[in-house]
C-alpha cells in the first residue's frame, strides 16, 4: 500500500514538473480538524485531523486522477489511516471513452446502479468513529462507445459499501457487490430509447457466489415529447427463470419509474410515479428516484422519508410559478405507500408551499408552510413553518432564518413536541461571514438527563482570503440525525466542540 | 481489483502517451445533455472570449437565489463574447424538476445536465454553487464558491477585468 502511495505521488509531481506548460495539473485539498466529541460521550475533548487531497492531470485525451486520504485521531491507534483511496486513468475521444480505476457511473436513472460522491462531506458512524470521504464508487472499468446516436456503455467493477470505514479493509470486504452491465441506447432528435442488462454477484468471505448471480433487465425512454413536455420512463426487473417477465406479483423483483415535466411561460410542473418491489440490491448499490422533496430547510431536511425499496409506491408533484416581479411560488406534494404486511401499510404524505419574494430592492425573503405524516416512523402529524430574510446593507448583508416544527409521535403514548431553529448571519460577499445558530428541541428522543429540552448553540465563521482558499470555523454544539444532501440521505452524528475546515484548490 | 503492479503499468503507459500529445482540452470535451434533450460539449457552446460555468442544483438554496442575478449578467455580457452555461448537478432524485424550474426562473442561457458528476469531477468542484470562468482553450481563470447577495458585483467586475486583459 505504501509503495503505491509513494509511486503515485512521485509520478504526479514528476509529471507536473516535466510537462509544465504542456498539460493541466490541478488539485484540491480538504482538511478538517476537530476538537470535541459526541455530546453524550467522555472525554469531552478529543482531537482528530482528516485530510483529503485530490490530484488531477489532463493532457489532451488522457487523464490521471488520484485521491489520498489521511486520518489521525488522538484516540484509538487502530483508527488512523493513510491511503490512496482512489485513482483513475481515463481516455476520452469523440468515439470512445475509457475509464479504469475508481469510477462514478450510473445505469439509467439509478434503478439498478448509481455510484456517487457527496462533495465536501466527511462520513463518520457511531460504531466505528472513523472519518472518511463520503462516496460510493465503483472500482473497475467502464468503456463507452458513441457513434451517430448509438451509445454503448459496458461496466465491470465492485461497488464500495460506504458504511464500512477504510480501517476495516483487512478484516471485511468493503466491496461485496460485483457488477457487470451493458447499457445500450439510441438517440434520435431529442429522444432516446435503450435497455440495460446487468449481472450482480454478491461476494462472500469465502469467495464469489458465481454459481447463481442475479440478472436484471431494464428498458428506458427519455425524450422531449412536445416542445414543452418531456418524459422519462424506466422499467427494471430481475430475470428469474421461474417467474415470467410479465409477472409483477408478490414474488417478483422490479422497479418502475415515470416522470413528466412541463412548462408554459412562467409556469413549470414535474409529475413523477414510482413502484419498487423487492428492489433493494446488494449493500445499497442502486438508488432509484425517491420522489420525496429534498428540503433545504434544516428541520424539514432532517425529517425526510427514506424510501423502503422492499415495497414502496407513490407519486410526487412539484409546481413552480414565477411572477413578473421575480417572486416565485413552489408547491410540492408527495405520497408513498409501503406494503410491509397485510396489517401494516403505512402511507407517507407531505404538502409543502414556499413563496420567495422581494419586499424591497435591498431585501429578499422566503416563507414556507409544510404538513406531513410519516407513520413508518410513527409520526402521525408534522407541521412546520418558517422562512428567511436577507437585508442588504451598504457593504454587508444580514440574513435571519427561523423555523418551527411541531410533531405528534405515536408510540405507546402520543408525544407532542416542537423543534426550533434560528440563525443570524452577517456576511461580506466573497470575503467573510459570521453566523450564530440556535437549535432547540423538546423531542424526548433527543433529551438526556433530567432536562426538559436540548439546546444546540453554535458560532460559525467563514473567511476567504482569495478565491482558492476558504476557512470555516465551527464552535458549539451541532444536532445530528438524518440529513439529505445531493439526493442522498444519511445519518450525521451530533458534535460538541471546535471544528476547523480548510478548503484549498490549486 | 487493480493491484500495485497494474497501477504502475497504467501510469508508465500514460507517461509515454502524454509525450505525443498536445494541449489539454479537458472539460471542453465532456458531452452532456441539455434540458432540451440535445447532447452538446462545452467546446460547441463556449463563449468567444469567456465561458462562465455555474454549477447548481434544485435543492441548493443559494444556487436558486443566484440564478436571477446570473441571468442579468448573462444578458449584459452575451454580446461581448461571454457565454454563461448552467451545469445542473441534481441526482436522479431531482432531475425531473430541472427543466420546469429553469424555465419558470426564465433562464435563457443553456443548462446542461451533469447527473453523473462528470464535469463536476473534471473541474474539481467541491461545493454548490460554484462558478468557474474559462478561457476559450479551457484554462480556468476564476473560481467562486458559494453565493450571498452582492457576489454578483464581484463576479461582474472579474469578468470585466478578464475582458480588459484580452484587449
Amino acid at each position: 500500500m505504501m509503495s503505491r502511495y509513494v509511486l503515485v505521488i512521485f509520478l504526479l509531481i514528476t509529471l507536473s514538473q516535466l510537462l509544465n506548460g504542456q498539460g493541466i495539473f490541478r488539485g484540491s485539498n480538504l482538511m478538517e480538524f476537530q476538537l470535541g466529541n459526541l455530546p453524550t460521550l467522555n472525554p469531552e475533548y478529543q482531537s482528530s485531523l482528516y485530510d483529503q487531497l485530490n490530484l488531477s492531470y489532463r493532457y489532451n485525451v488522457f487523464g490521471l486522477d488520484a485521491r489520498i486520504e489521511q486520518y489521525y485521531p488522538s484516540f484509538g491507534e487502530e483508527s488512523d489511516y493513510r491511503k490512496i483511496s482512489q485513482y483513475t486513468f481515463q481516455y476520452k475521444s469523440d468515439l470512445l471513452d475509457i475509464e479504469v480505476g475508481n469510477l462514478y457511473t450510473s445505469l439509467g436513472r439509478g434503478l439498478l446502479l448509481r455510484t456517487y460522491e457527496i462533495p465536501g462531506s466527511i462520513w463518520e458512524t457511531r460504531g466505528y468513529r472513523v472519518r472518511y470521504g463520503f462516496y460510493r464508487d465503483l472500482l473497475g472499468a467502464s468503456v463507452k462507445f458513441n457513434y451517430k446516436g448509438l451509445e454503448l456503455k459496458a461496466i465491470r467493477g465492485e461497488v464500495l459499501d460506504v458504511t464500512l470505514p477504510p480501517t476495516i479493509e483487512e478484516d471485511l470486504d468493503r466491496r461485496p457487490d460485483l457488477v457487470e452491465a451493458l447499457q445500450t441506447s439510441y438517440r434520435f432528435n431529442s429522444q432516446s430509447v435503450g435497455f440495460i442488462l446487468m449481472r450482480h454477484v454478491v461476494e462472500n468471505q469465502a469467495g464469489p457466489n458465481a454459481e447463481r448471480p442475479d440478472k436484471y433487465l431494464s428498458f428506458f425512454y427519455d425524450g422531449v415529447l412536445f416542445d414543452k413536455l418531456t418524459l422519462y420512463g424506466e422499467l427494471a426487473r430481475q430475470l428469474d427463470g421461474e417467474i415470467p417477465l410479465t409477472n409483477f406479483t408478490e414474488s417478483a423483483s422490479y422497479g418502475g419509474y415515470v416522470g413528466f415535466n412541463f412548462y408554459l411561460l412562467n409556469f413549470g410542473a414535474s409529475l413523477e410515479y414510482k413502484d419498487y418491489h423487492n428492489f433493494s440490491l446488494g449493500t445499497g448499490m442502486n438508488d432509484p428516484p425517491t420522489l420525496i422533496k429534498e428540503h433545504s430547510y434544516r428541520t424539514l431536511n432532517r425529517s425526510t422519508h427514506v424510501p423502503v425499496l422492499t415495497d414502496e409506491n407513490g407519486y410526487q408533484v412539484e409546481l413552480y410559478m414565477t411572477l413578473e416581479n421575480g417572486s416565485m411560488f413552489t408547491f410540492n406534494t408527495s405520497r408513498s405507500k409501503n406494503e410491509i404486511s397485510e396489517e401494516r401499510q403505512p402511507v407517507f404524505q407531505e404538502y409543502f408551499l414556499e413563496y420567495q419574494f422581494y419586499p424591497s430592492e435591498q431585501t429578499s425573503a422566503k416563507v414556507f408552510v409544510d404538513y406531513a405524516k410519516d407513520p413508518f416512523v410513527n409520526e402521525v402529524n408534522r407541521y412546520a413553518t418558517g422562512g428567511y430574510i436577507d437585508l442588504q446593507h451598504k457593504k454587508l448583508t444580514s440574513t435571519v432564518e427561523f423555523e418551527w416544527q411541531h410533531i405528534e409521535r405515536e408510540t405507546n403514548v402520543i408525544d407532542e413536541f416542537s423543534n426550533y431553529y434560528f440563525s443570524y448571519t452577517l456576511s461580506k460577499a466573497s470575503k467573510y461571514s459570521i453566523s450564530t445558530v440556535l437549535e432547540l428541541t423538546y423531542d424526548p428522543i433527543q433529551i438526556f438527563d433530567s432536562k426538559q429540552y436540548n439546546l444546540y448553540p453554535a458560532l460559525i465563521t467563514t473567511y476567504q482570503p482569495n478565491s482558492k482558499n476558504k476557512l470555516t470555523l465551527f464552535y458549539g454544539k451541532r444536532r445530528g440525525g438524518p440529513a439529505c444532501n445531493s439526493g442522498v440521505c444519511y445519518d450525521v452524528l451530533d458534535f460538541k466542540g471546535l471544528e476547523l475546515r480548510l478548503n484549498t484548490r490549486f | 481489483m487493480l493491484g500495485a503492479s497494474s497501477a504502475k503499468t497504467l501510469f508508465s503507459i500514460s507517461l509515454m502517451l502524454v509525450g505525443w500529445q498536445s494541449l489539454s482540452q479537458g472539460a471542453l470535451n465532456v458531452e452532456l445533455k441539455n434540458i432540451e434533450g440535445k447532447y452538446v460539449t462545452l467546446h460547441q457552446i463556449k463563449g468567444e472570449k469567456l465561458t462562465v460555468l455555474d454549477f447548481w442544483a434544485t435543492w441548493c438554496k443559494p444556487c436558486i437565489k443566484a440564478i436571477p442575478e446570473l441571468e442579468k449578467l448573462s444578458n449584459e455580457f452575451e454580446d461581448k463574447g461571454v457565454r454563461f452555461v448552467g451545469i445542473n448537478n441534481d441526482s436522479p432524485r431531482n432531475i425531473s424538476k430541472v427543466r420546469p424550474i429553469s424555465k419558470s426562473l426564465g433562464m435563457t442561457y443553456p443548462v446542461l445536465l451533469d447527473t453523473e458528476q462528470e464535469l463536476f469531477n473534471e473541474m474539481l468542484v467541491v461545493s454548490l454553487p460554484t462558478l468557474i470562468i474559462l478561457r476559450p482553450d479551457g484554462e480556468v481563470v476564476y473560481t467562486h464558491e458559494g453565493y450571498s447577495r452582492g457576489d454578483e458585483v464581484l463576479i461582474k467586475s472579474r469578468i470585466e477585468e478578464l475582458l480588459a486583459d484580452d484587449e
